[in-house]
């Protein structure tokens, strides 16, 4: 009960953090549409098995799957959003180990996935009972069963991926990995779509790697599980003691993993053998002088040193890549070799709001030092708009060079969209530091749920980018209507010189605002 | 007369009803070696954070060097050095290119940066861990990469906030000498400390601030000559003494929880 109110309290708690009232509405929406989601899929669970379980018996495999992943993989997945127990410091309280380690499975039992998991057992076991009830019995005993299985298996998950998070560079690590699991259903939707060519995957060469799968897939815990309760007595008999021989390893497995951290056992920074003493001297960039040189220099080793940033900004042109070199054809936008460059601009130039629009978020504590340094917040705010430009063009100019080459697209449209792109991006950057200013974020790299703006950002990035979009809109639709070649060129000339009008007035804002609120934002990068 | 380096009249800063720092008048003279000294909550980390542009006073007036850190705070932050509440890092340098960096924000070339870089390194005996990043450094490390940022650029005044606050005996060792060596080339130290032994042994001149206003201030012996302890056996008092004097913050025998 201690601990069922614990859990209950740091729910709680979470909600009253400083920063979070103004995301609660937005949470509570999540809450009730996770629980809309939850019932949904709990009815889909129940109709799926009643009305196929007589005819097609693998359903349940499937469904089982379902629950397995679920109960697995979410917790880990969603680690950051909800809050934890850290039973390193559940250890130093007087238990014996016995109780350590039911209060870790218990603890385990009430997370929301396996609330879920056990939701949707009991719809799949309604389904079997109405439809097959002499499978019934065993059903529910194969489902309690499979309960204890995924509690200690989850556990076991949880702990190692604790262990991962016990080092910075673990912990980032983990991070970017999370981050490419949470893209791969994207991956997966384009490959549905049929915008990714997925034939080759089908020759020969894949044979020995398809039998593979089909064999773990036997073996796997769903499908033995599947098997306990729709085989006979005598086809029982073989699932259920490998399903066992897996419940005894992972009890073993967690039994070792807990006593170890119950007897005190610290997850410590490693350190390195360092190499001789070398200090290079800083980057130096032209036109610029030391100190602007300086901060451009750390602004881009700070993105270069930050993978889970890195993955943001790279993902979009990979997927582009894909689907615009791979399946042009199959995408009615990209039949016209001067679409697929303009569409690579917009959404290179909508990328730089990662970037742009919380621009002091990875500074952190960091931002004092900005406010202790000789220079104004105007000067420091300028030099990370020029970092932010250069990565960003870097990225365009790699991208624009292979399409150009590729598309054989004519110069004035290279010309013309780049200086759309440039336009778009300086008004991105430059809207950015207001709202850097206005919504400053404590970004935590180590941590999934730590987005790399605040939601209001993303809100307001809205309001930057419809007049944008209408902007660019009437250009396309002029040129389309009346056959106005020239004037992508001009109106992205023109609208260039403005960008940079309204960037140093953005800049002036965003300084102006941040003087006056220098406490609010360094309380808000610091809490 | 000694050159003023420090001076603030009627500073006062309030949080909505609260006064955090009232009627602040301090003076600090070249080569002196402030401690400014306070209970918990008392204003030490507000008045530190005005004199060094991290807060803006609600009223009053500070000079550094004799320029008004209002009116020209750019040209006061080029020429002092800070080591601030939460040290102000950028944690996903390595210490190396931290301090690179900052040197060069402070305007210094790339070379004399590089060099002074390698030279504070190696005195703070930071320079196995140069390579790595802020963010895995302990405690004390953190704690000399900032003061090493704060003297990079040479400055002529440096404040620190709580600088031997959670540092080890080696790393306290380290910071003190290098503040006795800055102090004896011509700088002047305004400091905020808990611990009232180091305050004791390396301070010139002391201050305390109780509940926002400055209740005592000058050099230690004058500070001795000025309160007197009830008991006392004449001995030279020590500044825990002073100190729980005027700041009266000892519990009596009775006050202690009875079943500890």
């Amino acid at each position: 009960m201690l601990f069922l109110e614990l859990r209950w309290q740091l729910f709680r708690n979470s909600l009253l953090r400083r920063n979070r009232r103004s995301e609660l509405g937005l949470q509570w929406l999540g809450y009730v549409f996770t629980g809309f989601f939850v019932v949904a899929t709990s009815i889909g669970f129940f109709a799926a098995t009643y009305n196929l379980v007589r005819e097609e018996t693998f359903i349940l495999a499937l469904l089982l799957w379902a629950v397995f992943i679920t109960w697995q993989f979410m917790p880990v997945l969603f680690s950051g959003y909800s809050p934890g127990l850290d039973f390193k410091e559940v250890a130093r309280y007087p238990l014996s180990f016995r109780l350590y380690f039911s209060l870790n499975a218990a603890y385990g039992l009430f997370d929301p996935s396996a609330i879920t998991g056990i939701v949707w057992l009991a719809s799949i076991w309604l389904g079997i009972l109405l439809q097959r009830p002499e499978w019934a019995f065993s059903a529910a005993l194969v489902f309690l069963f499979f309960i204890a299985f995924n509690v200690i298996g989850n556990r076991i998950l949880v702990g190692l991926f604790d262990r991962f998070q016990s080092t910075r560079q673990g912990r980032e690590r983990v991070a970017v990995f999370l981050l490419l699991m949470a893209l791969l259903p994207q991956m997966l939707q384009f490959v549905a779509n049929g915008w990714i060519d997925t034939r080759s995957l089908q020759s020969h060469k894949w044979q020995g790697v398809r039998e593979v799968m089909v064999t773990v897939l036997k073996v796997s815990p769903p499908n033995l599980l599947s098997q306990a309760i729709t085989k006979d007595w005598a086809g029982k008999i073989v699932p259920i003691a490998i399903l066992m021989g897996y419940f005894l390893v992972a009890l073993l497995i967690l039994t070792r993993n807990l006593r170890r951290v119950y007897q005190g056992e610290v997850y410590a920074e490693s350190f390195t053998v360092q190499r001789e003493l070398k200090i290079k001297p800083g980057w130096k960039f032209p036109f610029l002088d030391e100190s602007v040189s300086a901060i451009v220099e750390k602004e881009v080793r700070y993105m270069r040193q930050n993978s889970r940033l890195l993955v943001q900004l790279v993902y979009p042109v990979i997927v582009f890549g894909f689907v615009a070199v791979g399946s042009a054809k199959r995408v009615p936008i990209f039949s016209n070799s001067g679409n697929v460059l303009a569409s690579f601009a917009g959404l290179m130039a909508l990328s730089a709001s990662n970037l742009s629009y919380n621009t002091f978020g990875m500074d952190r504590d960091g931002f004092a030092r900005w406010l202790l340094s000789p220079m104004s917040l105007r000067q420091v705010m300028l030099a990370k708009s020029l970092a932010q430009g250069l990565i960003m063009s870097g990225l365009y100019l790699v991208g624009a060079v292979a399409i150009t080459t590729l598309k054989h697209i004519p110069l004035t449209a290279v010309i013309g969209t780049t200086a759309g792109f440039l336009c778009v991006l300086i008004v991105q950057i430059g809207a950015g530091n207001v709202i850097s200013v206005y919504w400053p974020k404590k970004v935590e790299p180590a941590q999934m749920s730590s987005r790399m703006t605040s939601q209001a950002a993303g809100l307001a990035s809205l309001i930057v980018n419809l007049p944008l979009m209408a902007l660019i809109g009437l250009v396309v639709l002029a040129t389309w209507m009346w056959h106005l070649t020239w004037l992508p060129l001009v109106a992205g000339l023109v609208g260039f010189a403005a960008s940079i009008k309204l960037f140093s007035v953005l800049l002036n804002w965003a300084e102006r605002y941040a003087l006056e609120h220098l406490e609010d934002i360094a309380g808000k990068l610091t809490s | 007369m000694a050159e003023i380096i420090l001076e603030t009249t009627s500073l006062r800063r309030t949080f909505g009803p609260l006064v955090a720092v009232d009627d602040l008048n301090l003076t600090v003279e070249k080569q002196q070696f402030y401690g400014f000294l306070g209970p918990n909550g008392a204003g030490k980390s507000t008045t530190i954070k005005m004199l060094t542009g991290l807060l803006r006073p609600t009223s009053g007036s500070i000079r550094i060097l004799g320029v008004d850190l209002e009116k020209n705070s750019v040209a006061v932050k080029s020429r002092i050095g800070v080591v601030p509440e939460g040290l102000a890092l950028f944690e996903r340098l390595t210490g190396a290119q931290l301090l690179n960096f900052v040197g060069r924000m402070y305007g210094l070339d790339r070379d004399t940066a590089a060099t002074r870089t390698a030279e504070l390194l190696e005195f703070m005996d930071l320079k196995d861990s140069a390579d790595k990043m802020v963010a895995d450094y302990s405690h004390g490390m953190k704690k000399k990469t900032a003061l090493a940022a704060a003297v990079i650029h040479g400055p002529a005044v440096l404040f620190l906030d709580e600088p031997f606050e959670g540092v080890d005996a080696i790393a306290a060792t380290t910071l003190k000498r290098l503040l006795q060596r800055f102090i004896s080339h011509g700088g002047t130290v305004f400091l905020t400390s808990h611990v009232l032994e180091v305050v004791e042994r390396l301070c010139t001149h002391i201050g305390i601030i109780r509940q926002g206003r400055l209740v005592a201030s000058g050099s230690l012996e004058e500070l001795r000559t000025g309160v007197k302890v009830a008991g006392h056996d004449g001995s030279p008092l020590t500044l825990e003494e002073i100190f729980l004097q005027i700041v009266g913050g000892q519990k009596q025998d009775a006050e202690v929880i009875s079943w500890l």
